[in-house]
């Protein structure tokens, strides 16, 4: 089975990030494929490579770029929830005048339509958040 | 390739203002409908909110999106359902909200049933909630 995945939450504050992962992967695991993980509203945090958690804890942007990377899933942020919470790539940070960017490489910058294209192709769409 | 068109249901469960949600989900129903699937906007719980006629957020330094919605028939979204039992729950009525004529000068805003609204949701092939 496909499946299309939404991210609705900021990491560590909220368990979303952190199901979506676990759900993803065992998903995969079980023989199904994972189209497309998209983050929106606080969820576009999750992209942000700045993140430095102790090392005791769970690493949650790095835990979904591994997994992008094992597997090849696509992860992909919304380009106006991220540029309104300072989530931006090196091309945005150029144009808005910031000194730095933010945006883990393995997250791609797309349009919320993007998300909704993963719902058309999927066979199943799952959200996380509240 | 009418089989691949797919039925979504956009749901709106909270009030205008206080979270980013129903601003972005308005966001999601805009962009996603360049895809011409068929789609419905549904008004639930605190939702129903979003449609209050005579909103004035500028004191909250808020933009009133509800306009918006005007807009939504432009973009196919023919119908924007409004649970009945939470309309009478936080003491409206159809009178409270706003107008969205269709093309042919009839409203878009429609009254719905508790009972019919989960057997239209039945039908959906995504269900969004927001």
């Amino acid at each position: 089975m496909k499946f299309n995945i939404l991210v609705n939450e900021g990491p560590y504050t909220h368990q979303a990030s952190d199901s979506a992962y676990q759900f993803a992967k065992a998903a995969v695991n079980a023989g199904h494929e994972v189209i497309r993980v998209f983050f929106y509203h606080d969820g576009v945090y999750n992209a942000n490579r700045l993140s430095a958690p102790s090392v005791d804890d769970r690493d949650v942007v790095n835990q979904w770029v591994r997994f992008a990377d094992e597997y090849e899933i696509d992860l992909a942020v919304c380009v106006t929830a991220s540029l309104k919470r300072g989530i931006l790539s090196d091309q945005s940070a150029l144009r808005y005048g910031k000194n730095v960017d933010n945006i883990e490489k393995k997250f791609q910058v797309a349009g919320v339509g993007y998300f909704i294209e993963g719902s058309i192709i999927a066979d199943r769409t799952i959200v996380f958040g509240d | 390739m009418d089989s691949l068109k797919k039925r979504i249901m956009y749901v709106n469960r909270r009030a205008p203002y206080g979270t980013v949600y129903a601003l972005e989900a308005l966001d999601v129903v805009l962009a996603g409908a360049v895809f011409e699937q068929e789609v419905s906007v549904v008004f639930l719980d605190d939702g129903v909110y979003q449609l209050r006629r005579g909103q004035n957020p500028a004191v909250l330094n808020m933009k009133d999106f509800s306009k918006t919605f005007g807009a939504l028939p432009d973009f196919d979204v023919m119908y924007l359902y409004v649970d009945e039992e939470s309309l009478v729950q936080r003491g409206m009525t159809a009178r409270d909200l706003i107008e969205v004529p269709r093309e042919d000068d009839t409203d878009a805003v429609t009254l719905i049933s508790s009972t019919d609204l989960s057997s239209l949701m039945d039908q959906q092939d995504v269900v969004l909630q927001f």
